[in-house]
């Protein structure tokens, strides 16, 4: 799977979605899940899922699915 | 004014600094504006908010100057006053107006309808909201008691209408306690994050216009970068937190948030596990900051303990003394006072306990009816030297973000669907059912979810083959829920 695809099944399952809704251009604060609760758990969930720790920053600016993408892309192509 | 407390001891009701000391001092901040203490107190003035009898006000609306302004007009003109969430939803704001009445709604000037039925708009004095009126054609069904000045929901979300009715007189030694002993002063300035219609959010409020200090007001979610930048340059000292929060700052670590103004730390709401109060204690330590426990109730207004900083790192489970001016005391099983050690229900006297639940309309015509005394439903136990270490609940409570939730709720929203026995892990609402169908399982979740308004991923549930008994029958929720 792709990390696009990989990434929409955690914001599905963590923001409890149904598989319809677009997760493309969803924002922070958009829909109820979505609040600082459940933005907690997406982080815990990205961490699970990508094997990837992110930073304070990170974690306050991700205020959109494609923000996730971005700071995902920078973890992932990062040296090890 | 109606039922306003003032004078002895320094205590004031409404919260404002009663000496005048600092009338050029900021009072209220947001991203736009800075609000002095003497502005304020000019526009508390020019609105109003008068009627012929005592009112019972809402306000509707997010964390905002506006709303804080309105807070404080009714409270001045002597009303009975209700925040309330304003995302509650028009069908439980609509049952909850049939009960209470209100004769006064405040909203945001945004709202273009009446937010419950039957209210007709009227000018606003205040800028930012609009101000909506029961028409006199319809009178309401009762009075409301001289001593009422705050009514506060006991059961956040769950629809449940039980408000705690607060006099004036207990919020007044409610707020000159806080100051006290957190010792906060014309130099502070705490961050109104939480909710006005949440009672440690309004504590917090209350505690720094009252001491001379300031709010920074948002509406903005803690893990929003703009509220962090916010802290930053208006250069916030106090930050109160429930154990979410708290759990967050510790992912998020306060040194890579960069807010060196921030010194004064405060945590209530539930319980935090005892390492991460060390952790926490430590990290506020670390730059400079207090870090308290704190312990209370809405229907006290709602602090009655608070730990002394310092002690937080070598204190597990210890939430601190009484309130100057209150008392704890142990009752055990039997209903005798316990020795020092022994556990038992806590029982809270003090002046700042409401007067009683009210239910409806009729309720608000009541006078006190407990006497300062509070039987709090929580376990615990006194040490020697008069510090409270909490060991559990009485009653049946989940309290997930600070949000208290009546069980017996959840498990009558359940039962249509299948039988439930609901509890508490971390900060997750857990449903033990034994329906085995996954489909009949996600339709559980989805009506307690909708029923408590809580977040989808904070309900979870799981199948059991049956329920376990104790030996007199009822279900052993220990065996469930260790």
């Amino acid at each position: 799977m792709s990390i696009h695809a990989r990434l929409t099944q955690v914001f599905r399952d963590t923001l409890d979605l149904s598989p319809e809704t677009v997760v493309e251009g969803l924002r922070y604060r958009e829909i109820p899940a979505w609040n600082s609760v459940g933005h907690m758990q997406l982080v815990a969930a990205i961490e699970a899922e990508f094997d990837v720790m992110l930073d304070t920053d990170e974690i306050i600016a991700m205020a959109s699915f494609e923000d996730a993408e971005r700071t995902l892309d920078r973890h992932l192509i990062a040296p090890a | 004014m109606i039922g306003a407390a003032s004078g002895r001891t320094g205590c004031v009701w409404p919260p404002l600094e009663p000496h005048f000391w600092v009338p050029e001092a900021p009072a209220l901040i947001d991203e736009q504006t800075c609000v002095t203490h003497v502005a304020l107190r000019q526009a508390i003035a020019q609105a109003p908010l008068s009627s012929p009898a005592k009112a019972l006000v809402w306000i509707l609306a997010p964390n905002s100057i506006p709303a804080v302004i309105g807070y404080y007009a009714a409270l001045t003109a002597g009303h009975a006053v209700c925040p309330l969430d304003p995302g509650l939803g028009s069908e439980r704001l609509a049952a909850l107006a049939r009960r209470f009445e209100p004769e006064w709604v405040l909203t945001p000037a945004a709202c273009q309808q009446p937010p419950v039925p039957d209210l007709v708009s009227a000018p606003s004095p205040i800028a930012g909201l609009a101000v909506w009126r029961r028409p006199d054609s319809l009178p309401v069904s009762g009075p409301i008691h001289p001593d009422l000045t705050l009514l506060l929901a006991t059961s956040g979300s769950t629809g449940n209408p039980r408000f705690a009715a607060l006099s004036a007189a207990a919020m007044a030694a409610n707020t000159q306690a806080i100051i006290q002993v957190l010792g906060i002063g014309p130099q502070d300035r705490a961050l109104a994050h939480l909710p006005l219609w949440y009672s440690y959010g309004l504590s917090v409020l209350h505690s720094h216009l009252a001491a001379g200090g300031s709010v920074v007001i948002t509406d903005r979610s803690f893990l929003d970068d703009a509220l962090w930048r916010l802290v930053r340059v208006s250069s916030v000292t106090a930050l109160a937190g429930v154990p979410f929060h708290w759990d967050s700052l510790l992912r998020l670590d306060l040194a890579r948030l960069a807010v060196p103004s921030l010194r004064l730390f405060t945590q209530a709401g539930g319980r935090l596990a005892p390492d991460r109060v060390c952790r926490a204690a430590e990290m506020c330590a670390r730059q400079g900051g207090r870090f308290h426990v704190m312990y209370g109730q809405t229907e006290a207004g709602p602090r009655m303990t608070t730990l002394p900083a310092g002690e937080a790192a070598t204190r597990p489970g210890a939430v601190g003394p009484a309130l100057p001016g209150g008392r704890l005391e142990i009752l055990t099983e039997a209903g005798l006072v316990a020795e020092p050690g022994q556990a038992g229900e806590v029982i809270y006297y003090g002046p700042n306990v409401m007067m009683g639940y009210a239910v409806d309309r009729a309720g608000l015509a009541a006078g006190d009816r407990l006497g300062g005394r509070l039987a709090t439903g929580d376990l615990g136990r006194l040490e020697p030297d008069g510090t409270l270490i909490l060991t559990g609940r009485k009653r049946l409570f989940a309290k997930l973000l600070g949000v208290r939730i009546d069980l017996a709720d959840v498990e009558a929203a359940a039962e249509p669907v299948a039988p439930v026995v609901a509890g508490q892990e971390g900060e997750r609402l857990v449903l033990v059912t034994t329906e085995g169908d996954p489909e009949r399982q996600r339709q559980l979740r989805a009506t307690v979810i909708a029923a408590t308004g809580l977040h989808p991923g904070a309900v979870i549930c799981r199948g059991v083959a049956a329920f376990p008994h104790l030996p007199n029958g009822k279900i052993d929720r220990r065996g469930l829920f260790p």
